[in-house]
């Protein structure tokens, strides 16, 4: 049986990211004594730390590194194989191409 | 679309977690079903008004026939992919959504690699085209194995209890290849409600974000061809920086949303905050440092792309700028990751506002030096611009998030 949608008694993000948070200490094995904790209501909390921060980061570039990849490879051929004038013609087509797709589905790249 | 999949699919595993239920793979299914039709109607309306946007992005900039028709070509090959391209960036959403950042890794290597292969063999004998088509390529073999990899991966609800959830895949006996072409289901028109709610505030964001460079590359349209050779080498390179930043304002948006929801009579909890600020901002610095590093070697980088010693000139004269605006890109990310976990929604959009009319703005003056026979002007001052940007985006973004801390203390 389904239990109702309790946003309020949910505190999912929390959990969420201090379950990750400590897996990630136990892969960082010094965090025991991490002096960034608070005490929250019931809930010893942790500040996420500077290398746990880096840690959860560097993983999630790849996702992002997709599309700019591409078009990087793209850029490299066609300078070196086909030259100044098709790599020069690839500047407004790719603008067109990927900003048009960031405006669509916002890819919220960020810039 | 995306951060709207990143988001809405984690609430579902959330709501799963507790209800043993299967929401997460109905959201997935309609997030990806929703995906097809953005993705169709984008790339009809790309393709069919390719040239259209070249002659506006083009301008009355003097630039040959085949410079024109070459781009035109290229939007209209690239317009057949997008449908693979806007399914790909949501299954991936997804995945972040279900905690995983590393299997979308594999797909984007597998991706790369089609994607190179392509290059070599069709760029030599078709130019840009060639590029063109070994992007779609790779895109479409990326998408059969992210659709395979959905149907197969167990969805884990908690990483200590083995086996304790379910071991099919997420899409298993939910989702088949053909549902791609259905319309949602009503029972799931709540799903897309959600996701629609999205659209309008991400949308304007993006518009904001992006007015400066579909600007810069309309003018340096007027700069000439070794000038757009390197900016499309500059760019490419940069694209490739942004998502380093990127990331952290995706983790800032994962870990920071929990603490600040977090019922306000605590105590604690700005303390809490404060200390995850300062990490944040830290760690932004350290990746702004890195980033600045790289950049500085993009006069020797620029030779993997061109032979053209107009070109590497070109690329070496920006190289500071670029470096400048990569030093402080890693607090600006970190920061507006903040400011949005913080859903201080109204403050980035009266700033991107501004930024949407000012950037454009001072790059249009430089197109005006240009076709007045100003000299010296060339790529160096449009990158010198997005440095002066950068530097005003960080300090606003760094003085937001202190404002609020101070704001929660009180």
């Amino acid at each position: 049986m389904e239990k109702p949608w309790e946003p309020h008694r949910e505190r999912s993000k929390i959990m969420g990211a201090s379950r990750e948070h400590r897996v990630l200490c136990n892969m960082a094995s010094n965090c025991d004594s991490n002096p960034e904790r608070f005490h929250v209501g019931d809930d010893l909390v942790e500040a996420p730390t500077v290398q746990n921060i880096i840690k959860f980061a560097i993983p999630a570039i790849g996702i992002w590194l997709c599309g700019p990849l591409l078009s990087l490879i793209d850029t490299s051929a066609v300078g070196m194989l086909s030259g100044t004038a098709q790599l020069a013609a690839l500047n407004p087509a790719i603008t067109i191409t990927d900003d048009g797709a960031l405006l669509v589905v916002s890819y919220v790249y960020f810039y | 679309m995306y951060t709207a999949a990143t988001s809405i699919v984690a609430a579902a595993v959330e709501k799963d977690r507790q209800s043993q239920g299967n929401l997460t793979s109905l959201t997935i299914a309609t997030a990806l079903q929703l995906a097809m039709i953005v993705g169709t109607i984008f790339g009809v309306g790309l393709g069919g008004s390719s040239r259209f946007f070249v002659n506006v992005l083009l301008g009355n900039s003097v630039n040959d026939a085949a410079l024109i028709s070459a781009a035109t070509n290229y939007v209209k090959i690239r317009a057949l992919g997008m449908p693979a391209a806007v399914l790909i960036g949501t299954a991936q959403s997804a995945c972040l959504g279900m905690k995983d950042n590393r299997s979308p890794l594999v797909v984007m290597i597998a991706a790369a690699l089609v994607n190179l292969i392509g290059d070599i063999i069709l760029v030599s004998s078709l130019g840009s085209a060639g590029a063109a088509w070994a992007t779609v390529m790779s895109q479409y073999a990326a998408l059969i194995m992210f659709i395979k990899w959905l149907n197969a991966k167990p969805l884990n609800f908690n990483t200590n209890e083995k086996g304790s959830s379910a071991t099919r895949g997420i899409l298993y006996g939910h989702f088949k290849v053909s549902d791609l072409f259905k319309m949602p289901q009503p029972q799931s028109t709540g799903i897309a409600q959600k996701f629609w709610e999205y659209v309008v505030p991400v949308t304007t964001t993006a518009i904001g974000r992006i007015s400066g460079y579909v600007a810069m590359s309309h003018v340096v349209c007027f700069f000439g061809t070794a000038d757009m050779a390197a900016q499309q080498i500059l760019l490419a390179f940069f694209l490739c920086f942004v998502p380093m930043c990127d990331s952290l304002n995706l983790t800032a948006q994962s870990f920071v949303p929990g603490i600040h929801e977090l019922s306000a009579n605590v105590g604690n909890r700005s303390k809490l905050m404060k200390q995850t600020v300062e990490n944040f901002l830290k760690a932004g610095t350290v990746f702004g440092f890195v980033m600045a590093l790289i950049a500085s070697c993009m006069p020797f980088a620029s030779r993997v792309c061109t032979r053209d010693p107009a070109v590497i000139a070109s690329v070496a004269s920006c190289t500071p700028s670029l470096a400048i605006y990569c030093a402080l890109s890693g607090v600006v990310c970190a920061g507006e990751g903040l400011l949005l976990a913080q859903k201080d929604l109204k403050f980035l959009k009266n700033s991107f506002s501004i930024f949407f009319f000012a950037v454009p703005f001072f790059l249009l003056r430089l197109k005006k030096s240009v076709l007045d026979g100003v000299q010296q002007v060339g790529l160096k001052s449009a990158w010198g611009i997005f440095a002066g940007y950068q530097v005003i985006r960080s300090a606003m973004w760094i003085l937001r998030v202190r404002q609020l801390l101070i704001r929660d203390e009180t």
